[in-house]
């Protein structure tokens, strides 16, 4: 290790505050009233006010809080994170293990999907969705409906998803799978016994930055969702700030905006390697 | 190709495997982003207003309309200017600080991780805590600018018509310079230790060595940078639509996806809204393009 020259470590801790000190200021805003909010930017709160995150959690003057939507959210993300890493494994070691006709093409179609922007496809989506009635299932059609917004972040997470993962699934060894089919394993027990477990360190970095991006997602969820007590935690926290600014209580909107930013926080703390794997993984190809 | 790979007979067992294991993943890909994505130019075809409305062949209707949109010039043209400011700031500063972190100095890891921390947000809290710190009473903006008795400068950034684009361009600069450090220093980590040993033992300075040795080798990451900028700066939506939302501002924050947002889920008009969707598209293409044949990478 050396030490670089004076200028280029205060340009580095210059900028490391600019990223750093507006989240200290959210944090300890989120401890402030409103008047003090109002009476100095830069003072400490007087004594915190931690009722500041139980308003912002169940709701404050008669408006929704993020509680709900934060439950809302974690089942899609869940849910969602599951499906992409259970379809996208399978269809990328049929495409990497299995090289049959049209193999390269396919994979070719979904990594494309990696440079489609979102947005050409938006209003036929939601007509297709609002369209789609199945009766028993979603009499009313899609839009609304968790099930539409899963099969549509699980499609749109695929290309980048086969991607990453179609790395690890070609530097698998082959003596393994032909080991275990000589241990007598049928196809789907060499797959997901042996050839998953492999693949793990890749699962993890699609694992992470899929779940980053579904609890973050906003425009689809924006167009996909209508009804608030479906929203996610994007929207609501997007609605509530939009109402709030001709509302009262901002101790409780910082401490709102801080909830929300908790959970990332701690997902980059654990799995900041993965996260900038993920990253150059998805720019290179591009 | 061995002999045994070679045989006709076709194995069913495993060609019903791959097909099992395939079509979850493609049937979802196929209906779910390929079929609208490319029905999007059959949808900007036509006139069609209301979700139960009737959907009306009309041709290229639309897209003549749009050429005579003031409206979407002048989205696009803020898309440009959102470009530009946003391209003049992170291109210089990526390139300083990707260069100060491939080095091996103390703290590199600190930084890095720091730098990279706001590509990890979600774009509404950035957007909101950025409404916040924006604010022109209480924001910390104007705070330290008034600490530094730079009274005159302590504007209302978000509500002013010739300060509400740059600083939302600004923000975004926050939110992923971090990312082009990280693109632009793997760029510089794989140019080999050689080229600049030899450059020192000719005595070449620090700078020398930038100017003609990372710089001609970083060109086509440079390239790839630029292309992604375009990219996003013609696809800006949440920022804009959560921190100065263009209804708010006399029209100052109009850009292309907030214009299209309006027309299609505000205003219904679903063809037209898609047009503007493939216009977009198309545009961000040709630019693309237009980079790949003028900026020459060996």
């Amino acid at each position: 290790m050396r030490r670089g020259s004076p200028f280029v470590y205060a340009a580095l801790c210059g900028y490391s505050l600019l990223i750093v000190f507006p989240l200290i200021w959210l944090v300890y805003t989120s401890l402030k009233s409103t008047p003090e909010i109002f009476k100095s930017a830069w003072a400490l709160p007087e004594s915190p006010r931690w009722e500041n995150f139980s308003a912002a959690w169940s709701g404050m003057s008669g408006e929704p809080g993020l509680g709900p939507y934060f439950w809302n959210s974690c089942t899609l993300t869940i849910l969602s994170v599951f499906l992409i890493l259970a379809i996208g494994a399978m269809a990328t070691y049929a495409l990497t293990r299995f090289p049959f006709r049209g193999a390269q093409f396919l994979m070719n179609t979904f990594v494309s999907g990696m440079v489609f922007p979102i947005f050409l496809a938006v209003v036929p989506l939601f007509l297709l969705l609002n369209q789609t009635r199945i009766p028993g299932i979603a009499p009313k059609g899609f839009v609304d409906h968790y099930a539409g917004l899963v099969a549509v972040y699980v499609a749109y997470s695929l290309p980048f998803t086969v991607f990453v993962l179609s790395g690890f699934f070609r530097a698998l060894p082959n003596e393994l799978s032909e080991a275990a089919s000589i241990d007598g394993a049928g196809r789907w027990q060499t797959f997901a016994r042996v050839m998953l477990p492999l693949a793990r360190p890749g699962l993890i970095v699609a694992g992470v930055f899929n779940v980053i991006g579904i609890w973050n997602e906003y425009p689809l969820a924006l167009v996909l969702i209508t009804d608030r007590s479906r929203y996610t935690l994007p929207l609501g926290l997007a609605q509530i700030t939009q109402r709030q600014q001709y509302s009262v209580d901002f101790g409780a909107l910082f401490a709102a905006l801080l909830l929300v930013l908790l959970p990332t926080m701690a997902i980059y703390l654990i799995f900041q390697r993965q996260v900038s794997e993920g990253l150059m993984a998805g720019a290179v190809k591009g | 190709m061995g002999a045994a790979q070679r045989r006709r007979k076709t194995d069913w067992g495993t060609a019903g495997f791959v097909v099992g294991l395939l079509a979850p993943g493609l049937l979802l890909y196929f209906f779910l982003v390929l079929w609208p994505m490319g029905q999007s130019f059959w949808v900007a075809l036509h006139r069609w207003r209301g979700v139960s409305g009737r959907m009306t062949f009309v041709g290229l209707d639309n897209f003549a309309e749009l050429l005579r949109d003031e409206k979407l010039r002048f989205a696009l043209g803020h898309n440009l200017v959102f470009l530009v400011i946003v391209a003049l700031t992170i291109i210089p500063l990526a390139l300083f600080f990707a260069n100060a972190l491939a080095q091996r100095l103390r703290g590199v890891e600190l930084f890095r991780a720091l730098f990279l921390f706001p590509n990890v947000v979600s774009m509404v809290a950035v957007s909101t805590l950025w409404m916040f710190l924006y604010n022109p009473n209480w924001g910390l903006v104007n705070a330290t600018l008034r600490a530094l008795h730079l009274d005159a400068l302590a504007v209302t950034w978000l509500a002013d018509a010739r300060t509400v684009l740059p600083a939302v361009a600004l923000t975004y600069v926050w939110y992923v310079l971090g990312f082009y450090v990280l693109l632009l220093r793997a760029g510089i980590q794989g140019i080999s230790a050689d080229v600049n040993e030899a450059a020192i033992v000719d005595g070449a300075t620090e700078r020398q060595r930038f100017r003609f040795i990372t710089l001609p080798l970083l060109n086509e990451i440079l390239r790839l940078s630029v292309i992604y900028l375009v990219i996003n700066s013609f696809n800006v939506f949440a920022l804009v639509w959560i921190m100065a939302p263009p209804s708010g501002t006399g029209g100052a924050t109009e850009v292309a996806l907030t214009y299209l947002y309006q027309k299609g889920f505000v205003e219904q008009q679903f063809g037209y809204s898609t047009a503007i969707g493939a216009v977009n598209f198309v545009l961000v293409m040709g630019i693309t393009l237009l980079l790949q044949r003028i900026w020459r990478v060996e």
